[in-house]
């Protein structure tokens, strides 16, 4: 049997401590009319680590993503991120911890299509309140390094779905945040172009220290992650982290 | 598998020993699981048998190993036919997978657990597959790519079947015995 | 087909009903705004030929046969309003009779319309009722010029009329003269029209749009099905119509439930008749076809790309952008306007010219709409330039990415922005041109012209109406005329202290002497005067004067007299020894200022003297009140046109921002904040809004007064600050209404309003 180096979790020099978990969800609970989605949930992510939540449609995965990334309150239960208690802040204030802290890449029908690609990844930017010159600067070189040279001042329209994607991914990771949220961002990719969007996600995340929380019910891209969580009728079923 | 076949191609490429051959078919198409030299020499004495291989030369030193094989022109052609025949896609209704859920429930135990469990051992699998096939050469790759594929396809099944546990629990514990 | 085609447009959902109810209305709008405006002519024609009997027309000679009738039509004023005392006086038995009213009044007995009637019966006798008569029976509307007019036939007497010089009838006129209203302000109205359609026009492409781009998809789905062209252009064909003709039955209904209404606004100082406004049948048939028709045309103009492909849209890629040869057809249109006007300006007043100036003036329009896109784009780019934050790049890009639709929705603004803008520079002109007339300058004051050179002495009139309470002061004067050197110069003859103080020309005095010239030199000598005549025939006896060196005085008058008329010679009576036998002419009356006394004051005057006419100060009177009423009138087109094109532009950008909701949804989802989608909404229809109406007001001002400069060198003034507020308020209006949409749109792009899975 062949054994290559297989993390389960991120490497933990012995004799110290685990570092406090980036991103705790704990007794989530969420209710939509007479609808429980998530039915008390525990959640957790350490820094630099790559969770897959996996169920079918109508599981909860989606809700728990809204919740962890504070789009969406809990009606029970907390989400503590780095330490601070995410149902505490205003509106405001979780807006601008997302667009800080967090990136997101959905499965498609994020990119604005009037805006050339260079301008779609600065946009993230542009809304912490970087000046424009500097915010196409930093946003310049994501393009090489995800395989797109070239394409800056394409529309989202005039590109296949495979660099469509790959312009999201620079988008999530331009602020460089702490944690990327990905919600099925292979699903409308072929093989392929899904093989290669997730290899530039996890290599660019890893660079970057960059935790991230990836919703999917395809096996073949959960296997990207060190662990994953599966979620039924909006509770964790099974095992969890091992 | 077809060992003799494999044999038979890896031998169309350059006549060879025994030794040389179980060698080449381990790396090409079996990393995980080397083959017997026991089961390399009676399938080369059958495929002599048969006229497929002959004997190319002897060398006389110790043992079977300095036998060197060489290919036929009807052990190529039966290679040729044999490449091109597509394989019989196996209609197998079979699978233990599957004995284990019904045996599951014809013992009255619950079927979600075994289920996560096997979803959970899979994925693990899984995982190591991916990360052999994201360091490895393409060939490893593409046998990892393989492997990946048909577990997905048994963690399919295991989803389709872990919502319909209710009707199938019906449903088998209607089957009367002895049918 | 027919109910396939209904069916699958009603099976939308909310939004494609939604559309097309929003096309209904806008074509329930435009239909009976056409129709209102085809009943114009038929109404002006109704007036004329209602109030066609009061123009003598038809005379008999003075030596003829005495069978005719005498009329003299007095304008006087009641309070604000205007009042018409006809009188008559039979010459005969057999006189004709006017109609509306089964005979003619005897002496002191009268006929008055409905209104009068109530007014007579509201207010003391003395105040209106003794300068009318008796009332004997109320005038019908056939001779009325409007349901509120003040007209009195009164019966008077055959000899002072004929001494007034009245004109002997043969019979009352039924056919009118040409119409009053003058055939530049026709071609206005219809421009008035278009500029109001036109708003409507673009509402109805905003509304279409709403659902478009899910019937393409859905009769795409429908030609990939085997469907042929010809059959989805019929789906097309009777979506459209189910709309139109809907939207075309809600019109005719509307014009009917609007028409008390608009019968109320007055033109030339008179409401309407409702039975007159009325369109004439063949015409509002032929609309009411024509309506239905063009929907259906432009349903299968805006289809042809689905015709052809059933696949309809798949990719988007970005059109090339409108370039500025776009400006071509609004220079040359403004280009041919002038043009016409500098070479050709006497043949620009009949039809033909007319028709290439009412031409030019549409293709300016019509040149705004198609050089619009061409500068939303200019504008996008300049807003890109700019740099700023998310909102401004979104915007700006949006306007470059699709300068066509953005400027679509703002297309009824900026050609209503235009043509309002051209408007009140020639309403600006007009009002310059039709002075107020004002008797004098003081308040409290009746000025009356008597218009009798011979008759009854004013003294009596004098004496009685010292006697009134609230009558401070009455100056007589009476008017002659004289020839100084051969050249005729107009006399007054009243103290001339008096008339200084009564006209408040404070700082003008009066030099000794009783002869005071204000713009003749009078060298002594023998003169003859004669006094005012009303008619050529009047028999008047001259007076002689003599004037000797000691006589002549002076009067200095500065120069601030503004509307005062004053006359070329100034004689104390006492010149004459008195007034005496001089008739008098004018009357210059102070009161306290109040109503009451002024209106005795004129129907004292008009008891005596039935032909005389008066007005106060206070009254501000046009010579040609249909230019302010027109002003109204555009105001209140344009406030409607810009809130007509502020839901157009509220319509279009939720529109675009519906196309986009998962986009801006997942953006807030990453963390855009609330007030990030209300500042890409806000600047997305504020920055091209802005800029081309201040163009457009430019534009419109601009040529508006080349026009003038060319028709007329007089120098024209440049249209003061209620201009810019109005326009400023219309803008802002519409961008109002844009801001209504604003919680709806951030509801629909919550960040968990859309299944992420």
């Amino acid at each position: 049997m062949i054994t290559a180096p297989v993390r389960t979790t991120p490497p933990i020099a012995d004799g110290r401590a685990a570092p406090p978990a980036l991103l705790v969800g704990s007794g989530l609970r969420k209710r939509f009319g007479r609808t429980e989605a998530l039915r008390g949930i525990d959640f957790e992510l350490q820094p630099g680590e790559l969770v897959a939540v996996m169920g079918r449609s109508g599981s909860g995965k989606s809700t728990l993503l809204h919740c962890l990334a504070g789009i969406v309150p809990p009606d029970e239960g907390t989400v503590m991120f780095e330490g601070r208690s995410v149902g505490d802040l205003g509106e405001g204030e979780r807006s601008r911890m997302r667009r800080t802290s967090f990136g997101f890449v959905f499965q498609f029908g994020q990119l604005v299509p009037e805006l050339p690609a260079i301008e779609n990844v600065a946009l993230p930017l542009l809304l912490n309140g970087i000046a424009r010159s500097r915010a196409l600067e930093i946003a310049a070189p994501w393009f090489p390094r995800l395989g797109l040279a070239g394409l800056e001042r394409r529309r989202p329209g005039e590109m296949s779905g495979g660099q469509a994607q790959r312009v999201a991914v620079a988008r999530a990771l331009v602020t460089r945040p702490a944690v990327v949220f990905a919600d099925e961002p292979t699903g409308s990719l072929d093989s392929l172009a899904g093989e290669q969007v997730m290899e530039l996600l996890t290599a660019a995340a890893q660079e970057q220290g960059a935790s991230i929380v990836l919703v999917t019910h395809e096996a073949r891209v959960a296997a990207y992650a060190h662990r994953e969580v599966i979620v039924r009728d909006g509770r964790v079923s099974g095992p969890a982290a091992e | 598998m077809s060992v003799p076949h494999a044999l038979l191609g890896l031998l169309n490429q350059r006549s060879s020993h025994g030794y040389d051959l179980k060698h080449a078919f381990d790396r090409y198409f079996s990393p995980e699981h080397p083959l017997a030299y026991a089961q390399v020499y009676s399938t080369l004495g059958r495929l002599e048998q048969r006229g497929r291989v002959r004997l190319d030369a002897i060398e006389r030193a110790e043992g079977p190993d300095r036998r060197r094989y060489a290919i036929t022109p009807e052990g190529a052609d039966e290679l040729d036919r044999w490449l091109i025949e597509p394989l019989e896609p196996e209609p197998r209704l079979q699978a233990s997978l599957f004995t284990k859920v019904v045996l599951a429930i014809l013992t009255g135990r619950p079927v979600e657990p075994l289920v996560d469990a096997e979803r959970h051992a899979h994925l693990k699998r899984m995982r190591e597959l991916t990360a052999v096939r994201r360091s490895g050469p393409l060939p490893v790759a593409l046998l990892a790519d393989y492997a990946l594929f048909h577990l997905e396809a048994d963690l399919r099944w295991l989803d389709l079947t872990a919502a319909r546990v209710d009707e199938l629990r019906r449903q088998v514990l209607a089957i009367p015995e002895g049918s | 087909m027919i109910w396939l085609g209904l069916r699958l447009a009603l099976a939308g959902g909310r939004g494609s009903v939604v559309g097309i109810a929003l096309t209904a209305l806008a074509v329930a709008l435009g239909t009976a705004i056409l129709l209102f405006a085809l009943s114009f002519g038929p109404a002006l024609q109704d007036r004329s030929e209602r109030a066609a009997w009061r123009a003598p027309s038809v005379f008999l000679d003075m030596g003829e046969a005495h069978d005719g009738v005498l009329m003299e039509v007095v304008e006087d004023r009641y309070l604000d309003e205007a009042l018409l005392r006809v009188l008559v006086a039979p010459l005969s038995a057999a006189a004709p009779v006017p109609p509306g009213v089964p005979r003619l009044p005897a002496r002191g007995e009268a006929f008055v319309s409905p209104a009068l009637a109530a007014r007579i019966a509201a207010v003391p006798a003395d105040q209106l009722a003794n300068r009318i008569g008796t009332v004997v029976g109320t005038i019908g509307d056939e001779a009325l010029r409007s349901p509120g007019e003040l007209v009195a036939i009164i019966g008077a007497d055959v000899e002072s009329l004929r001494a007034d010089g009245a004109s002997p009838l043969a019979e009352f006129a039924t056919e009118p003269r040409d119409p009053t209203i003058p055939p530049i302000m026709v071609l206005v109205i219809v421009l008035a029209v278009a500029g109001a359609l036109a708003p409507v026009a673009v509402f109805v492409a905003t509304a279409t749009r709403l659902s478009a781009a899910r019937r393409e998809q859905r009769l795409a789905a429908l030609r990939l099905v085997g469907a042929t062209p010809r059959q989805v252009t019929g789906l097309a064909v009777v979506e459209a119509l189910a709309s139109t003709v809907t939207g075309t039955l809600v019109g005719v209904a509307l014009f009917f439930l609007a028409l008390p209404l608009v019968a109320l606004v007055p033109l030339d100082e008179a409401t309407w008749f409702p039975e007159a406004i009325r369109p004439p049948l063949v015409q509002a048939i032929a609309l009411l076809v024509a309506v239905p028709m063009v929907g259906a045309v432009a349903a299968i103009a805006t289809l042809r790309r689905v015709v052809v492909t059933p696949l309809g849209v798949q990719r988007r890629t970005t059109p090339p952008p409108p370039g500025p040869l776009r400006l071509v057809p609004l220079a040359a249109s403004v280009a041919i306007l002038l043009g016409t006007l500098t070479f050709a300006r006497r043949e620009a007043t009949d039809g033909l010219g007319l028709l290439v100036l009412g031409a030019a003036f549409a293709g300016v329009v019509g040149g705004i709409a198609l050089a619009g896109p061409w500068l939303t784009a200019l504008v996008g780019r300049a807003l890109h330039r700019l740099g700023g934050g998310p909102a401004a790049l979104l915007a700006s890009r949006r306007l470059t990415d699709d300068p066509r639709g953005s400027f679509g929705s703002i297309a009824g603004v900026v050609m209503a922005v235009f043509v309002a803008s051209a408007f009140f520079t020639f309403a600006d002109y007009a009002r310059g041109q039709s002075p107020e007339i004002t008797g004098s300058i003081r308040p409290g004051q009746v000025v009356a012209d008597l218009r009798s050179g011979s008759g009854p002495s004013g003294a009596t009139l004098v004496e009685r109406l010292l006697a009134l309470p609230g009558v401070r002061a009455v100056l007589p004067i009476g008017a002659a005329e004289t020839l100084v050197e051969g050249m005729p110069v107009r006399v007054w003859v009243v103290s001339c202290e008096g008339l200084i103080q009564q006209l408040d020309l404070a700082s003008s005095t009066c030099g000794g002497g009783p002869i005071h010239p204000v713009r003749a030199t009078v060298a002594p000598g023998r003169y003859e005067l004669m006094p005012e005549r009303r008619h050529a025939l009047d028999e008047v006896t001259p007076f002689e004067l003599v004037v000797g060196q000691d006589l002549v005085g002076g009067v200095t008058v500065s120069e601030e007299l503004g509307g005062t008329y004053l006359p070329d010679l100034l004689i104390d009576p006492a010149a004459f020894g008195g007034l005496g036998d001089l008739p008098l002419s004018r009357l210059y009356v102070s009161t306290d200022g109040t109503q009451a006394v002024a209106e005795r004051v004129r129907t004292a005057i008009a008891a005596e003297f039935p032909a005389s006419w008066s007005r106060r100060t206070e009254e501000r009177v046009a010579a040609e009140p249909i230019y302010q009423e027109f002003g109204r009138v555009v105001h209140l087109g344009l406030i409607g046109t810009l809130l007509l094109a502020g839901c157009s532009l509220a319509v279009a950008v939720t529109t675009w921002m519906l196309e986009r909701r998962r986009q801006f949804a997942l953006l807030r989802s990453a963390g855009m904040p609330a007030s990030g989608i209300r500042d890409v909404v806000m600047l997305q229809a504020a920055a091209p809004l802005v800029c081309v109406a201040f163009f457009s007001a430019l534009l419109g001002v601009g040529v508006s007064q080349a026009i003038l400069r060319l028709v007329d060198a007089a120098v024209v003034p440049l249209p003061d600050a209620s201009l810019a507020v109005t326009l400023a308020a219309s803008v802002g209006g519409a961008l109002a209404v844009v801001a209504l949409m604003l919680p709806a749109i951030e509801r629909l792009t919550r960040p968990d309003s859309i299944r992420l899975e």
